[in-house]
């Protein structure tokens, strides 16, 4: 097992068929080694910086755990800055893949140059929205973002979004209904993320790896404390369930009500067509959202309710999926800390992506191409091993 | 886990926008055509085959410590060394 983890997936074939699917996610679980005896003011800065890939959603999951398990809500101004800049970390993590990986998935080239103008945009909206660096700190003095500087960031942002992805306004491409003008765009658009959606079609492959969806709902706090205070916790890090059921938490099942989404999914299922196009919704969604904020910075915090004394939870929706965070305190310290990522939920032994990839048909080589884009739609935050064998 | 670890820089090949990075006895060789002007001996966090971002020496040195201190590195530290990202 890698420092980093890896996700390794072997499929045997016999034939045209798959006979064997087998997704095994590893690994380490480091919360309670790194975060074990630090002081519960400390331990978000720490999470942010050890996890910091998705350093934004994870220190948002850490600090909300901590502020509740001392029973010391956060402000609302932090609270508003702490979503602005996880819906960044959404963007820049889904143009991430959309620029670097997504290219080489239809033969082309990576669009380097394009992902280092996100990157810088992301480290400008940082600096705008928490300079001082308290927005994850318990108790920290958060100020509301100076909203012209703000406002002129994510004005770059939407540009950047509609001259280079969607070739229209976030907003509109967000709008789009019917399955036919999207299916026109993607065949009409010289661009990176229409052109991977056009291969699909082209190649026959819109319904490719359809399976069924079981979304992760809204979890029982109490539920989940009893998971995670249980002998099985470190099983139930590993491989979640909701009661022996894996469930799926990624952009698919958070944007499943948009009506394009809900025309793909009645005609092609949920393949890879339908999550491709979920990838690109969340997208223009997300920016929608921090456009918004922007105009009317939100007041709001969204806190999960009630825990057992000294325990707290953070839940918050990070770019691939649910993160949940508990921690255990005791004289003000971390006793337990434990992480629940959305890898494990869509990378389980028994989830979603062995259910897609067990209905694939073909010969090894076309086998091979779409489980590698469905593991793509998927999109484990870590490196993946894909195996093919003949029984 | 989103994990993103610090590495040192110790060779550049520019023309292909690549980079070797040491993080104790483990080597990459990496893509570093995402961040601006790489420096020998900078850090930068690691993410699937690309630099991520610079970070100071003094961050990389926070982050290696927590690392340090929960032993986890030592527990790494028998891994094969790794030459092509």
């Amino acid at each position: 097992m890698s420092l980093e983890g890896n996700v390794s997936i072997s499929m045997q074939l016999t034939g045209q068929s798959v006979q064997q699917v087998v997704v095994n996610s590893q690994r380490p679980l480091l919360a309670q080694a790194l975060l074990a005896g630090a002081s519960a003011k400390d331990a978000p800065q720490k999470v942010g910086l050890v996890f910091s890939l998705c350093a934004k959603s994870q220190a948002s999951a850490s600090v909300y755990a901590i502020e509740q398990a001392s029973k010391n809500g956060a402000s609302k101004n932090a609270c508003g800055v702490r979503a602005q800049l996880v819906r960044m970390e959404i963007i820049r993590e889904h143009l991430w893949r959309i620029c670097l990986d997504w290219p080489a998935l239809h033969g082309a080239q990576a669009e380097n140059a394009l992902m280092k103008q996100v990157l810088i945009l992301d480290k400008e909206w940082e600096a705008c929205l928490d300079a001082d660096k308290q927005a994850f700190v318990q108790d920290g003095e958060v100020n509301p973002p100076l909203k012209s500087k703000a406002s002129s960031i994510a004005m770059k942002l939407g540009t950047l979004l509609k001259e280079h992805i969607f070739y229209m306004p976030p907003k509109a491409f967000y709008a789009c209904k019917g399955a036919e003008e999207y299916l026109l765009w993607a065949q009409y658009t010289q661009m990176n993320a229409p052109q991977l959606i056009h291969s699909l079609v082209q190649r026959g492959w819109r319904n490719v790896g359809a399976a069924e969806v079981v979304a992760l709902p809204e979890l029982d706090v109490a539920w989940l404390d009893k998971q995670l205070a249980s002998d099985a916790a470190e099983a139930f890090m590993k491989q979640p369930t909701l009661d022996g059921e894996p469930c799926e938490s990624t952009p698919y099942a958070r944007q499943q009500d948009h009506p394009l989404l809900q025309e793909l999914s009645a005609k092609d299922g949920v393949g890879l067509l339908t999550r491709f196009t979920a990838v690109l919704l969340e997208l223009a969604a997300t920016y929608l959202d921090l456009e918004k904020a922007l105009m009317k910075f939100e007041s709001t915090c969204d806190v999960v309710t009630s825990a057992e004394e000294h325990t707290g939870f953070g839940s918050v929706e990070a770019a691939r999926g649910r993160l949940i965070h508990r921690v255990v305190l005791e004289d003000n310290k971390v006793k337990t800390y434990q992480i629940v990522a959305p890898t494990e939920w869509n990378f389980h032994p028994e989830g979603v992506l062995k259910k897609a990839l067990m209905s694939l048909k073909g010969d090894a080589e076309v086998i091979e191409q779409q489980a590698k884009l469905l593991i793509h739609a998927m999109d484990p935050c870590v490196k993946f091993n894909l195996e093919i064998s003949h029984a | 886990m989103c994990l993103a670890i610090p590495a040192r820089i110790v060779a550049i090949d520019e023309a292909n926008d690549m980079a070797t990075v040491t993080l104790g006895n483990v080597k990459k060789d990496i893509s570093i055509a995402l961040i601006e002007d790489a420096k020998i001996d900078e850090y930068v966090l690691l993410h699937v085959g690309y630099a991520l971002h610079k970070i100071s020496e003094e961050e990389a040195a926070r982050t290696l410590a927590l690392f340090d201190e929960a032993e986890i590195l030592e527990e790494f530290a028998g891994e094969t060394t790794e030459v092509k990202a």
